[in-house]
């Protein structure tokens, strides 16, 4: 029992070193891996887009591998960012045209005076609570007194975890241990059973999942969908060349459709990001890498609309934050929201 | 003359809130607020008991870890003293721990000893204890042959040589190397608080105000993890170095 759970967190602290090199190599890319597009041999446009390795940035990922930001006429030079926290630092400085993240890092800085812009939609929210089978956890109510890794506090994931799900369960920050950690440590932490319990989302998820032992108590994406991943940038970048923007957002409402429609497709164009080589290791044998990246896209659900009711989810939110002292005064999220490009679309 | 002494250190920190307020000037608020804002910010915080529970817990992790590093790297470093292959081998552990960043192991101390202080105090003590015990162990070599054999030819055994010889020779770089620990001890400690699943500690809250777009607490935390290092160092430091070394301050003819 002792070796093998030594063996299964071996494994899940090298499969997060390769995850982290995956990561790592994706630093910055100017090249494209795929076909060129539809505009080849035209001029392409130079453009930044930040990004987090995890399965909700799948369209940024899946528009630079499969060539949909070339046949846009982009040249995206994609920048990878540790956190959502960390990537939106890059587009208030200016140094990034736009970023896919937690729209509620546009509201805590947007609250404090930065000029952002959220254009788009993304994903919706999708983010589980795994427990350790020997932790006696079954409900989000059996957290309390229990050790938990999670996200880092203030970011989109916690205030959703602390405002939403712990509030219907009637639990406060204080009632849980909270440890807040990278995914893949919480992964690691779950594994080698120093946390109880661990609040993840994809990939992390079924990789966690993957060496059993785990189970899932709670995702909410089945409770509560969300509009928790937007496209963000600033209003100077917007009043300097919104078609720029446009076209990001274009690529990307491409790469969505095939994030929902070819599953399969998508996972073969962006698997390498999440696994070196083709198979996923586990105790019980190899598995094959895209079916696993093809699982956890499945899970998801993308989209490039915001909804009237995805804008007063996330007005509530705001208030939320406000409540968790994340923002000091009440935010009203239409003002940072900027629909035209969805308008267009419509 | 403490003015005299002081002006220095009074204009080391007037140029840097002075090159603060003029980045203040050409960035947006924002990304950098005022002197006047960071400062009033760092002040009301000790009105602020969840602060002063964020203080506390960071003091005493390092209240832990260091005095450790400290007590080992002296310890090992004086027998490295009377044993030449002992010395050897510490140099090389010493120069592999040199090597690697501190932090580097908390992904590691999570998963061994899972969350909380014990991963952070050991990285304290990893960080700190090799400058002790390189400093202790130089000084052995240092230690003067007459002395040695002076107290050999008086009958003393190892131990009473390490307790009566090095261990007395070997305290002005036992100060020195608490000094240099210090430093290492502390920039570690709000390292680790940033990056090891603390939920308390002046690294953890410098780090969540940043999460949060909340610059004005990012600079009041710097403020705060700068001038408690200062007052460690120069007032606590400084004062025990002073006591612990007190014939090197007095004066020829007995007068300080």
């Amino acid at each position: 029992m002792r070796e093998k759970r030594i063996l299964r967190t071996a494994f899940i602290l090298f499969l997060s070193l390769a995850l982290g090199a995956c990561g790592a190599q994706g630093g910055t890319e100017t090249t494209g891996q795929a076909e060129q597009g539809q505009d080849q041999g035209q001029d392409l446009e130079p453009v930044k887009v930040g990004y987090v390795n995890v399965m909700d940035d799948a369209q940024a990922m899946l528009a630079k591998d499969a060539g949909l930001y070339e046949a846009h006429g982009l040249d995206v030079e994609l920048q990878l960012f540790a956190s959502g926290t960390d990537l939106i630092k890059g587009i208030v400085n200016g140094e990034l045209d736009a970023g896919v993240l937690g729209f509620t890092n546009g509201v805590s800085w947007s609250s404090r005076g930065a000029d952002l812009k959220v254009v788009g939609g993304a994903q919706m929210g999708y983010h589980s609570i795994l427990a350790h089978e020997d932790s006696g956890i079954e409900t989000v109510e059996d957290l309390k007194g229990k050790d938990l890794a999670t996200q880092k506090q203030g970011s989109t994931a916690d205030v959703v975890l602390n405002g939403v799900t712990f509030e219907e369960a009637g639990l406060k920050r204080q009632d849980v241990n909270m440890n807040y950690v990278s995914p893949s440590v919480a992964v690691q932490s779950l594994q080698a059973g120093k946390a109880d319990a661990a609040f993840l989302f994809e990939p992390y998820d079924r990789i966690a999942r993957l060496q059993g032992n785990v189970d899932e108590i709670y995702e909410i994406g089945k409770v509560w969908p969300f509009p928790c991943m937007v496209v963000i940038t600033s209003g100077d970048k917007l009043d300097e060349d919104r078609e720029k923007i446009n076209k990001i957002l274009d690529a990307q409402k491409d790469a969505i459709e095939m994030l929902e429609n070819e599953p399969r497709e998508a996972a073969e164009y962006i698997y390498h990001r999440f696994v070196e080589g083709d198979t996923f290791d586990t105790p019980d044998g190899e598995v094959s890498a895209v079916d696993v990246i093809q699982e956890a896209i499945e899970a998801q659900t993308f989209t490039w609309q915001i909804t009237p009711e995805n804008v007063q989810q996330m007005q509530d939110l705001a208030d939320i934050m406000v409540d968790q002292g994340v923002i000091d005064e009440p935010f009203d999220v239409e003002s940072i929201i900027d629909l035209n490009w969805q308008e267009s679309q419509e | 003359m403490i003015l005299r002494k002081m002006l220095p250190f009074v204009a080391a920190v007037g140029s840097l809130l002075f090159i603060w307020q003029v980045v203040h000037w050409i960035l947006p608020g924002y990304l950098m607020p005022s002197v006047f804002e960071g400062l009033s910010r760092f002040f009301g915080n000790f009105s602020d008991p969840v602060f002063i529970e964020t203080v506390q817990a960071s003091l005493s992790r390092l209240g832990w870890g260091y005095p450790l590093a400290c007590v080992l790297g002296a310890t090992l470093g004086l027998i490295g003293g009377v044993s030449r292959l002992f010395a050897v081998y510490l140099r090389a552990v010493i120069s592999i721990l040199q090597a690697i960043p501190p932090i580097t192991w908390v992904p590691f101390l999570v998963l061994l000893f899972s969350f909380g202080n014990l991963p952070i105090i050991i990285v304290i003590t990893i960080a700190s204890f090799f400058p002790m015990a390189l400093s202790v162990l130089n000084a052995t070599e240092g230690v003067n042959r007459t002395h040695l054999d002076l107290a050999r030819v008086m009958g003393a055994n190892k131990r009473q040589l390490l307790s009566k010889v090095y261990a007395m020779e070997t305290l002005p770089a036992f100060v020195t190397g608490a000094q240099v620990a210090f430093g290492n001890a502390w920039r570690s400690l709000i390292a680790a608080e940033m990056v090891g699943g603390a939920s308390v500690g002046l690294g953890w809250s410098t780090s969540y105000a940043s999460e949060i777009g909340d610059m004005t607490g990012v600079l009041a935390g710097i403020v705060t993890i700068g001038s408690i290092a200062i007052i460690l160092d120069l007032v606590i430091l400084e004062s025990l170095k002073r006591r612990l070394l007190r014939w090197r301050y007095v004066g020829e003819g007995g007068q300080k």
